[in-house]
């Protein structure tokens, strides 16, 4: 398996695994699209090799995610937003452990962010993954690494 | 007397989840801090049994904070509790004196485990 494979498969079976463990959410891969009403949470990995993470989310399935780990119907915006952090700083630190593995490179990441809207990294990188989910019933969600030169700008996104 | 408990992590719901796992059992959580930072000047205050400790925060990180923390207090227990749990942080984590690592997500039984083997050698 080459190496950009094997970044695939760390990349799915984390997103697969966290979001079940996390949210008792289970995604299923598909070319699905994103609704208008989307989230975007990012962090970039430091260390040997540097690269942007990114997820996009249907508001309605970050309202399930939410609504799942609250144990509650009503959720406000804040706990949406605090808990789609939390889920992405989980996948992320599962992602890093990942890349260890095949790699033996340590790295960490910044806090994520979270904003409302659809971001993209300004990097002009070829190396990329981009990776669609969709929930049975409560909409999709797009994860996104993109390797980073190291002397590029960090966790630097634009609007897209 | 339940044990006093200091949860150091920059995530509400992190704190929310550790706060509910840990009620009604012999742990109570006793304060709450976002940041390493935070976290150094309230252990004088709070003196918990034990701390529990996020890796990935704003500022101080959190293994930076537990050996700052056990450097000025060497009977303190602090139990890292973080997802960015690989080789590397987690032999870190042991070099520095940490009672254990918590694997986000957890479940409450790996926790209320962990918090226990912590206590062990009390």
């Amino acid at each position: 398996m080459s190496i950009h494979q094997e970044v695939h498969c760390v990349l799915d079976r984390s997103m697969q695994d966290i979001t079940k463990c996390f949210a008792g959410i289970q995604l299923m891969k598909d070319d699905v699209g994103l609704s208008e009403n989307v989230c975007t949470v990012h962090t970039v990995l430091e260390g040997e090799h540097r690269a942007a993470l990114l997820l996009h989310a249907d508001m309605a399935l970050l309202v399930r995610l939410a609504q799942n780990v609250m144990k509650q119907e009503t959720v406000t915006s804040q706990d949406i937003e605090d808990v789609a952090t939390e889920y992405f700083n989980v996948l992320c630190g599962r992602v890093a452990a990942g890349f260890f593995q095949i790699a033996h490179i340590p790295s960490r990441f910044q806090t994520p962010r979270f904003r409302p809207g659809k971001f993209i990294p300004e990097s002009k990188s070829s190396c990329r993954h981009i990776l669609t989910y969709n929930s049975e019933k409560d909409g999709s969600m797009q994860l996104i690494c993109v390797g980073l030169p190291p002397n590029e700008e960090k966790n630097s996104i634009m609007p897209c | 007397m339940p044990k006093k408990i200091m949860v150091v992590d920059d995530s509400r719901i992190a704190q929310l989840q550790l706060q509910e796992m840990l009620s009604g059992t012999d742990y109570q959580v006793v304060a709450c801090c976002q940041n390493g930072e935070d976290a150094l000047a309230m252990y004088e205050t709070t003196q918990p049994d034990l701390v529990t400790m996020d890796i990935v925060m704003p500022g101080m990180d959190g293994l930076q904070a537990a050996r700052l923390l056990l450097q000025a207090h060497a009977d303190a227990r602090v139990l890292m509790v973080s997802s960015l749990a690989y080789d590397d942080t987690v032999n870190e984590a042991k070099d520095i004196g940490a009672k254990g690592f918590v694997y986000k997500p957890f479940e409450r039984e790996q926790l209320l485990q962990a918090v226990e083997t912590a206590f062990a050698d009390q």
